[in-house]
């Protein structure tokens, strides 16, 4: 039978013809985004050997300026005054997707990947990045593109008349009279084509990520976790298939109906859904908390300067003791005086913002997980998610960025404000005590297990529907 | 056979065979509206319009609330900062928000891509910050519910749903013979099938069409609203759905069966609508990458060497000279204004100089890359019809970037206005603070919508391509041989 099903198979040339236009879909989607990530790979590269010749030209200068060979007119840019790493070592935050990168574009056209740390960026600005919303709108093309929406039509072009073909071309009683029931007949047909193409797009994955350069062996687990997905998600759309036919309808109803769903579930739901996200989790407007910062910015910077410092050095204490330990001179004290002052509105300015920047990335954070939670409604978003989240370029992965990165601004203007509150120079053992930004998709909660239920949930749903509707069958 | 002589038996011969036509029509009509499958789609369609569309006006609302807000904040902001050298006030800057024409409703175009809030300060000319899409979960990139969204994707579907088997159902039920029998002419059924999905797909487009006008019409908003307009944004939706129709026969025709004339559409449907527009895109970002951050302000510092540096005296010792000579003084103090402003003044036009250069690069890779996905247009009638809605709806790119430019138009004045307080306001050496009387007469920012013919003018690419694919559906349909009907 099962000979009988692949000549039935191999010579339907419309399917051979369908199949090959998705290999090479695949193939081209696979490539073109190893190609972006790789020319993204090469950027982070460059930036990083732009951040190492500062670094060396920056140690270059402090040895020879405290080794007394060299002068520098503003005193300010001196690599032994604290102001000067802000200035001459800025930092970059650098996003790092997985190295499954070239399988969901993801948010990754959206945000900028690199961006330069510094003291006074705007915490809810997300950097600037160039960009065309046309193609933005339209979107890239990748492999999730593929596998969520044109393989399930490749699904149902492919099973949509197992039951219904044999009825119409007068076959059925042929099938009846063999020894198997009717049943455990579709039911094996159905496995065998789903086998087919699970196998052959699994190859056909694989075989692209070769010449991508994407590396087999290193990303096992996330490939095995996104066979584990496409597995699912095939079998949803051949269960579903194989439900229709049960109704014992002709084939042009059959494939309405299962067009239908397709539409229905790749198409309309995701729409509702996103309708759904907006008007339950909203997201504070950032134009709201700009006019905000604004204020606060204004507020802290017209307060009197001698009010200002004397209220924060009554609470802390502590930097008058170490000031007076300060081997500064009565020059060097007199610029440190300023950028005490300086630092200390700085961190009135991002302490009375603080509450809107943690409640805005928080409440993102929130719509994240909400709509993540409803999307468990279509099989199709449940995946694309998914893979965002092995391809590391998820909306969560991205937000957990963005708070890095502020996390860490904070961090640095705390390192550089310490030592102008202590009035310290900058000595050359500080430099390996400075604050590292640090990202890694790893630390992100993918929610690959519930992305799994939910796949599973609605595979058994079907398979439910079709125990039911096979007693009222009667087959 | 001379046209204009009217005889009546003419007239009733050609009654005759337009009746032949009609009823077939009406067949094809009311067998669609038996049909319950379609009955519900076109339900769904309605309920999924209406949804689209209150959902829409929500977000406009909100959207325009917003704004509006934020821009009365940032003004008053400016109005209440303290004291300070105008030149520090240029620094502080002020934030523009762009405004929605009211014709978004029915297309958000690239309003969630592009961005809303433009940082205007001196030296520098920000990119729009604050795009929409930033803040959104992963679920917009399926697609955005809104009406265009309903008349553009998913209304193909539903002319492909009722189309799809109008020849096959005839030739699988039998009664394709029955009707070659009583010499019908093929042509004829072929026009009365045509009719009839056509006055179904009208029948659910109008009524659509009239509630969102009327919608829009009672939305106080940005931007006019004219009829003519709307009527043409009309037009256009009507003449994509005479594509599909005519595609929807065409295959009809040709398959054996209704599943295989069913996937062939709905693979042309996909092709028109997903593939081609990703796949032209994914082309354009490969021939036209647009340059990052690092590399724009590494084009900026090329552009800006040399050039005299507002913040910096020791860049602008030979205009010192030039106006001391010029004024016939020896000292800067001397000199009838702040010598500090002039030379800001100078220096920002240096910076805008530089900053026109790193966008025009920026902007022509942007146009390469539009150029090329319009292009696929060749391939996708999606594609025109998806321009033209945006561009009528003044929601397209190049309303953005016209948005963009009148901002940068602004920020020079801006900044000039600034700069010539502190040039006259003060005299070289002087400190000096403005205050909220200077604050209070900074030079007003607006922006007026491109007029119709404007909008017209850019569009008649998109129009013309429009217009070939349906004359080309025509001919395919028109060139159907009525006697290849037995299949």
């Amino acid at each position: 039978m099962i000979h009988l099903e692949w000549r039935n198979l191999t010579s339907n040339r419309w399917l051979q013809i369908s199949f090959l236009l998705l290999a090479g879909l695949t193939f081209l989607a696979i490539l073109n985004r190893s190609y972006h990530l790789e020319s993204y790979q090469m950027k982070i590269h460059d930036v990083r050997q732009a951040q190492s010749n500062e670094f060396q030209s920056f140690i270059a200068d402090h040895d020879s300026i405290t080794a007394g060979v060299k002068e520098i007119g503003n005193q300010r840019l001196n690599p032994i005054f604290p102001f000067s790493l802000e200035v001459r070592l800025v930092p970059q935050a650098v996003f790092e997707p997985t190295g499954l990168a070239p399988i969901a574009v993801g948010q990754s056209d959206i945000h900028a990947g690199i961006f330069p740390v510094r003291t006074f960026s705007d915490p809810v600005n997300k950097a600037t990045v160039y960009y065309n919303p046309a193609t933005d709108l339209f979107g890239s093309f990748d492999f999730a593109f593929v596998l969520v929406f044109l393989i399930p039509l490749l699904v149902i072009a492919f099973s949509y008349n197992i039951l219904s073909e044999e009825r119409e071309n007068g076959t059925l009683q042929m099938v009846l009279s063999q020894p198997v029931s009717l049943m455990a007949f579709l039911v094996s047909r159905i496995l065998f084509r789903f086998l087919i193409l699970f196998v052959a797009l699994l190859s056909v994955l694989l075989l692209s990520m070769l010449p991508a350069g994407v590396s087999i062996s290193a990303n096992i687990g996330g490939i095995a976790m996104l066979s584990g997905f496409t597995a699912l998600y095939l079998l949803f759309w051949f269960g579903l298939s194989l439900l229709i036919n049960l109704f014992g309808r002709s084939s042009s109803f059959n494939i309405t109906v299962l067009l239908g769903a397709w539409v229905f579930f790749v198409l309309v739901i995701p729409t509702l859904l996103h309708v759904t996200v907006e008007k339950v989790h909203e997201v504070p407007s950032r134009s709201e908390a700009l006019v905000e910062m604004r204020n606060a910015e204004e507020e802290a910077f017209s307060q009197d300067r001698d009010e200002i410092l004397d209220r924060y050095f009554l609470e802390h204490p502590e930097f008058i003791e170490a000031a007076e330990g300060s081997t500064a001179d009565e020059q060097w004290r007199e610029l440190y005086e300023f950028y005490k002052w300086f630092y200390i509105v700085r961190q009135n300015i991002a302490e009375a913002v603080s509450p809107i920047v943690d409640d805005y990335y928080s409440r993102l954070a929130g719509q994240q997980e909400f709509a993540r939670r409803i999307s468990a409604l279509s099989p199709a978003v449940i995946l694309k998610e998914a893979m965002g989240g092995l391809a590391g370029t998820s909306p969560a992965h991205y937000n957990h960025f963005h708070v890095s990165a502020e996390q860490f601004r904070l961090e640095w203007m705390e390192f550089i404000r310490n030592k102008m509150l202590r009035e310290q120079f900058v000595a050359l053992n500080d430099l390996d005590a400075l604050p590292q930004f640090s990202y890694s998709p790893e630390n992100v909660n993918n929610g690959f297990s519930r992305a799994g239920m939910a796949l599973l949930f609605h595979l058994l749903a079907v398979i439910v529907l079709i125990v039911i509707f096979r007693k009222k069958a009667g087959l | 056979m001379s046209l204009n002589r009217f005889t009546w038996s003419r007239f009733f011969k050609m009654c005759r065979r337009l009746e032949m036509v009609r009823r077939i029509a009406e067949k094809e009509w009311k067998e669609q509206l038996r049909e319950k499958r379609y009955l519900a789609a076109g339900i769904l369609m309605g309920l999924l319009f209406i949804t689209a569309l209150i959902s829409s006006k929500a977000y406009y609302e909100n959207e325009q609330h917003l704004r509006l807000h934020a821009q009365q904040g940032i003004e008053e902001n400016w109005l209440n900062q303290r004291d300070k050298n105008p030149h520090g006030a240029a620094h502080y800057g002020i934030y523009l928000f762009k405004p929605e024409s009211r014709l978004a409703l029915i297309d958000r175009g690239v309003n969630r891509y592009a961005g809303t809030a433009f940082f205007v300060e001196g030296h520098v000319r920000n990119e729009a910050q604050f795009r929409k899409i930033e803040d959104e979960t992963g679920l917009v990139r399926f697609g955005e519910l809104t009406p265009a969204y309903i008349l553009i994707t998913l209304m193909p579907l539903f002319i492909i749903l009722i189309g799809f088997n109008a020849f096959t159902k005839e030739r699988e039920g039998g009664t394709w013979r029955m009707l070659q029998s009583h010499n019908v002419s093929m042509r004829k059924v072929l026009i009365g099938k045509w009719a009839g999905v056509a006055f179904t797909v009208l029948m659910l487009f109008i009524p659509m069409f009239i509630v969102m006008g009327l919608i829009i019409y009672s939305v106080s908003g940005f931007g006019e609203f004219s009829l003519t307009h709307y009527m043409i944004l009309g037009a256009v939706y009507t003449l994509y759905y005479l594509i599909f129709i005519n595609l929807t026969l065409i295959v009809s025709w040709f398959s054996k069966h209704s599943g295989t004339a069913f996937i062939t559409l709905l693979a042309i449907w996909i092709t028109a609508t997903l593939v081609v527009p990703k796949l032209f895109v994914s082309a354009a970002q490969y021939f036209h990458p647009l340059p990052d951050t690092n590399t724009v302000t590494e084009m900026y510092r090329e552009a800006r060497a040399g050039g005299i540096d507002g913040h910096n005296p020791a860049s602008a010792r030979e205009l010192e000279r030039k106006v001391m000579e010029e004024h016939g003084v020896d000292r800067l103090e001397d000199l009838p204004f702040n010598f500090a402003g002039y030379r800001l003044q100078v220096g920002e036009e240096y910076d805008t100089k530089a900053y026109n250069y790193v966008f025009a690069h920026i902007r022509s890779a942007i146009s390469g890359q539009d150029i090329l996905i319009r292009k696929g247009s060749v391939l996708s009638p999606f594609l025109p019809v998806r321009n033209l809605s945006m561009g009528l709806a003044y929601t397209d790119v190049e309303n953005h970037w016209d948005f963009s430019e009148a901002v940068e138009r602004y920020r020079q004045d801006f900044v000039l206005y600034l700069n010539e307080d502190l040039m006259y306001s003060s005299r070289t050496g002087e400190t000096y603070l403005a205050g909220s009387d200077v604050w209070a007469a900074k030079p007003d920012f607006s922006y007026e919508l491109p007029g119709m013919g404007e909008v017209f003018r850019a569009q008649t690419g998109n129009l013309f391509i429009l217009i070939g694919w349906v004359a080309f559906s025509f001919l395919a349909l028109l060139t159907i041989r009525p006697t290849s009907g037995e299949g």
